[in-house]
């Protein structure tokens, strides 16, 4: 399993920062004036990343948490269309209809694998042994979860649709 | 815009967060949705606390606003056929004006400019400011970005690793 994205730690953090947030406070309090960049609001971060491009919010999520969390909200915010061709190789391309431009990239171990659907921001994925896997193709953060009982497409098709 | 009781000479006082009160005519003041709701509500009679701005930025503020406030007076001067020009003319130097007015400011500055307007709804001002933002970060890194806003990188270092190994978007 790669362990790429940690998401679901900045998930837990992103609960634990309503409860007052953890080593944060302690780091405000030390410097009083510039460190409100960090805590900018989602609305204020919002106004700022309309005029960014996707790998520049990206950048801008590998700043500190907060920026972060607000960087992996993007794909849900924007209309973007994923391509993925079963004859590719890895690569496969993100199209953001609002600005017209297309990205490119690769993602590890997605040769010849089946995707099965696309929940939450991450894509469901087959691979040729049965295991499912979802991965975020922002961040290519996955999770791999051992091949499911039979019959497991029926299975993973109502996931899905429930989901939705 | 029908605003009824707005009145050209009349003026609000609006009281900063460190106690200074600075006079602005009713006219200029609509440009914040705030002040403006409050106008409509007739709730603007003594002095008004802003809690989130102080003087510095509200000083800034008000500038923007009288700018932006004698532009548009100064349009309705004009004869119509050559009212299309002259509003290009006008647009540009409005632009110039901004962005001289923006790239004044410094690092704090900006950030109290930013959260004042949002603060104030001020749409324009706003937009300015965090298209000014957007600009700073444009083309850095990550490390640069923080150096930039004085940021500490609050990620641990598994974290840090992570993201350092996390896939590159590049436009096609």
């Amino acid at each position: 399993m790669m362990n790429s994205g940690t998401l679901i730690e900045i998930e837990n953090n992103k609960k634990f920062k309503g409860a007052g947030g953890r080593k944060k406070r302690t780091k405000n309090n030390v410097c009083n004036d510039s460190r409100s960049w960090a805590d900018l609001s989602v609305d204020l971060l919002d106004i700022i990343s309309n005029n960014l491009n996707l790998t520049e919010i990206l950048t801008f999520g590998k700043v500190c948490r907060n920026w972060r969390l607000f960087s992996l909200t993007f794909p849900q915010q924007r209309a973007l269309v994923f391509y993925i061709s079963t004859k590719a190789k890895k690569s496969c391309y993100l199209f953001d209809i609002s600005t017209e431009i297309r990205y490119k990239t690769k993602l590890p171990n997605f040769a010849g694998n089946l995707c099965l659907g696309f929940s939450n921001g991450y894509l469901i994925m087959e691979d040729r042994l049965s295991n499912v896997w979802v991965i975020n193709p922002i961040t290519a953060h996955q999770i791999q979860f051992p091949p499911m009982p039979k019959p497991r497409i029926a299975a993973l098709k109502l996931t899905n649709a429930a989901s939705k | 815009m029908s605003t009824p009781s707005v009145s050209v000479n009349r003026v609000l006082k609006l009281k900063s967060s460190d106690g200074e009160i600075f006079e602005v005519k009713q006219t200029v003041a609509v440009q914040s949705g705030v002040l403006k709701q409050m106008m409509e509500d007739g709730c603007t009679e003594g002095e008004i606390p802003l809690n989130n701005v102080d003087s510095p930025t509200l000083a800034k503020i008000i500038e923007w606003c009288n700018k932006h406030h004698d532009n548009d007076v100064e349009g309705r001067v004009l004869s119509e056929e050559r009212e299309k020009e002259k509003e290009k003319e006008k647009a540009a130097d409005m632009k110039k004006w901004e962005s001289e007015f923006i790239d004044a400011l410094n690092r704090d500055e900006i950030y109290f400019l930013l959260t004042g307007s949002n603060y104030m709804d001020i749409k324009e001002l706003l937009d300015c400011a965090a298209q000014k933002v957007a600009d700073m970060v444009k083309g850095k890194t990550p490390e640069a970005i923080r150096e930039m806003f004085n940021i500490q990188s609050d990620f641990t270092e598994e974290e840090e690793e992570a993201i350092r190994k996390e896939n590159q978007w590049a436009f096609d």
